[in-house]
């Protein structure tokens, strides 16, 4: 893999992804990316790296066992929670209207 | 050119556990804003999610009453968006392999079996949810992690009714099987409808249209007319590149579908499998287990009153549509009522009686056990079936047991012959012409007395009884 991200490929990425970025940040992504797509390059270079099954688990064991639905857990303190957020009313979060 | 309509439906329904999917948080998302909300919803870092076993099981055992294929390994994969409903930036949900894959089912549309085959089932967390004011919305994490279920059926219904009749249909099951309270007003129930048009003999499909988040099952009934009428005319009046891919929204107010985003700008979700979750098997005798636990299903226990109990396939139909009534009226055969006037009292009166008032059968007064009650009093002679129908509604209105409302109201047959004796003579000495007009052979005179007799008691004579004397006497 050889590919060289620009400005408008990483612009138009986050339209789809819904999120607005400046220009300095498309910049700095384009060079994040950069970076992220020379490591791939060194990852490719294994021999018949596509012949490999993608890893998700390191080991097949399937031993967990599922989780009872006895025990319960109290709401986090409310207070604790909304100091997490810039803006909150009543007990909620307040973010710029987003219907999507 | 003859158009043919094809839908495709997505259901997505919250399941009825304790807790949440990935978390201890309960699952009481109605509660007060944010008080059922842990880290692992709101993805602290450093927390993982642990599956609960409840939700994996209710999974299953929709699967298995839909006839799916249950994988043998459990795994769930993210999907990556950005929206403040989602604090991760991902849900968890399954697309590498779904918990029901393969499945089919019929339905019941106008008396007949209509086949609807299932695409996938998958269990996901839901995700919070936002209420949208005008330049801000506000985000109550509650719902975020409750485990929800996504049915996707194939493009395989061709018509409304019949995709109303699937939904109705799967939210009994879920009702039967009490994996979810699958109540379409406290949000529970959401669906997605894909409608498309083709030309009625060709095998190919129409360009599809989603209309996402409709939240009754009447609005995907208009939804989906709506759709069939705004294809067509584009398609009649030769405008078809204008039927493009796209998402569109149910709007209520004016009853119309609005274009969200186009298909092809579509959000890339870039789904892979959740490493912070193990593999999980899922063994073959944990399956058949849950397979023992499913009740018998509507169509089946409807199947079920026809066999055995002689009752006609509408009035059995009537009374699996929902399972609380159907509960009602085989705790009736518990006690001992005879099932056909179960049924009667049930499909004509009681059903009646809540679709007026607007309330469900298992909050009215009128137990299964009081009904018997007026029945025995019905049987006994001791109250007329008029009567019977007058302490219904006072036992529905009172909320005071039968014993009671007789002895208050007087609600009582006359019953005995010397006193039913009495009033007849008394009436006939009252009305010699129309006996006369009898005797000569005019014999609608015979109700005419009968009439008087029942105005002078009030209702109260018992009428076999009144009516056998009334004819000695004549």
């Amino acid at each position: 893999m050889n590919h060289k991200f620009t400005n408008e490929e990483v612009t138009n990425l986050a339209d789809k992804l819904l999120i607005g970025i400046s220009e300095e940040e498309v910049k700095d992504i384009v060079e994040e990316l950069t970076f992220v797509a020379n490591s791939m390059n060194v990852i490719s270079e294994i021999k018949e790296i596509n012949d490999l099954k993608p890893l998700t688990h390191p080991f097949d064991l399937y031993e967990t066992s599922l989780r009872e639905d006895d025990e319960y857990e109290e709401g986090h303190d409310i207070e604790d929670l909304l100091s997490n957020a810039d803006f909150t009313q009543g007990r909620e979060i307040e973010v710029p209207k987003v219907v999507g | 050119m003859a158009l043919k309509v094809v839908i495709g439906l997505e259901m997505h329904c919250e399941l009825n556990t304790k807790t949440k999917v990935f978390s201890k948080s309960l699952n009481n998302y109605n509660d007060i804003p944010n008080s059922s909300v842990t880290a692992i919803d709101l993805a602290f870092p450093g927390t993982l999610p642990i599956v609960n076993k409840e939700a994996v099981k209710k999974a299953i055992k929709m699967a298995l009453c839909l006839n799916c294929e249950i994988p043998k390994v459990l795994i769930f994969d993210r999907k990556n968006y950005y929206y403040p409903d989602v604090p991760k930036n991902y849900q968890i949900t399954q697309n590498t392999k779904p918990i029901g894959i393969n499945g089919k089912i019929d339905v019941e549309v106008n008396n007949e079996l209509v086949p609807i085959t299932i695409h996938d089932i998958h269990l996901e967390e839901d995700t919070a949810s936002l209420d949208h004011y005008f330049d801000y919305s506000l985000i109550d994490y509650n719902r975020s992690g409750v485990p929800l279920l996504e049915i996707v059926t194939d493009p395989c219904i061709y018509c409304p009714e019949a995709a109303v009749a699937f939904l109705e249909h799967l939210r009994n099951i879920y009702k039967y099987t009490d994996c979810s309270e699958a109540d379409t007003k406290k949000g529970q129930i959401r669906c997605d409808v894909n409608v498309s048009l083709k030309e009625e003999n060709s095998t190919e499909l129409g360009t599809k249209v989603e209309v996402k988040n409709v939240n009754s099952f009447s609005n995907v009934y208009a939804a989906i007319l709506y759709e069939i009428k705004r294809q067509t005319e584009l398609i009649e009046a030769g405008k078809n590149n204008e039927i493009i891919q796209e998402t569109r929204r149910w709007d209520e107010e004016s009853g119309t579908t609005i274009r969200m985003r186009e298909k092809v700008e579509s959000i890339d979700y870039k789904y892979y499998v959740d490493a912070n979750i193990p593999k999980i098997k899922i063994e073959k005798e944990w399956i058949e287990e849950i397979k023992s636990e499913i009740p018998l299903l509507p169509l089946e226990r409807k199947a079920k009153y026809i066999k055995d109990y002689n009752l006609s396939s509408y009035d059995s139909g009537v009374l699996v549509k929902a399972k609380e009534v159907s509960d009602y009226f085989e705790e009736c055969l518990e006690l001992g009522i005879n099932p056909k006037e179960a049924s009667n009292w049930i499909t004509s009166q009681i059903l009646g009686y809540i679709n007026k008032h607007d309330v469900e059968i298992d909050d009215i007064f009128l137990t299964p056990k009081r009904l018997l009650n007026i029945l025995n009093y019905l049987n006994k002679g001791t109250i007329s079936s008029k009567q019977a129908k007058e302490l219904f509604y006072l036992i529905l209105d009172e909320k005071e047991e039968p014993e009671i409302l007789i002895k208050k109201y007087g609600i009582e047959q006359i019953d005995n012959d010397e006193e039913l004796l009495l009033i007849i003579q008394n009436i006939l000495d009252n009305n010699q012409n129309q006996i006369e007009e009898y005797k000569a052979g005019k014999t609608k005179v015979f109700d005419y007395f009968v009439g008087i007799i029942m105005k002078e008691t009030k209702g109260k004579a018992n009428p076999v009884k009144a009516k056998e004397i009334l004819l000695s006497k004549l």
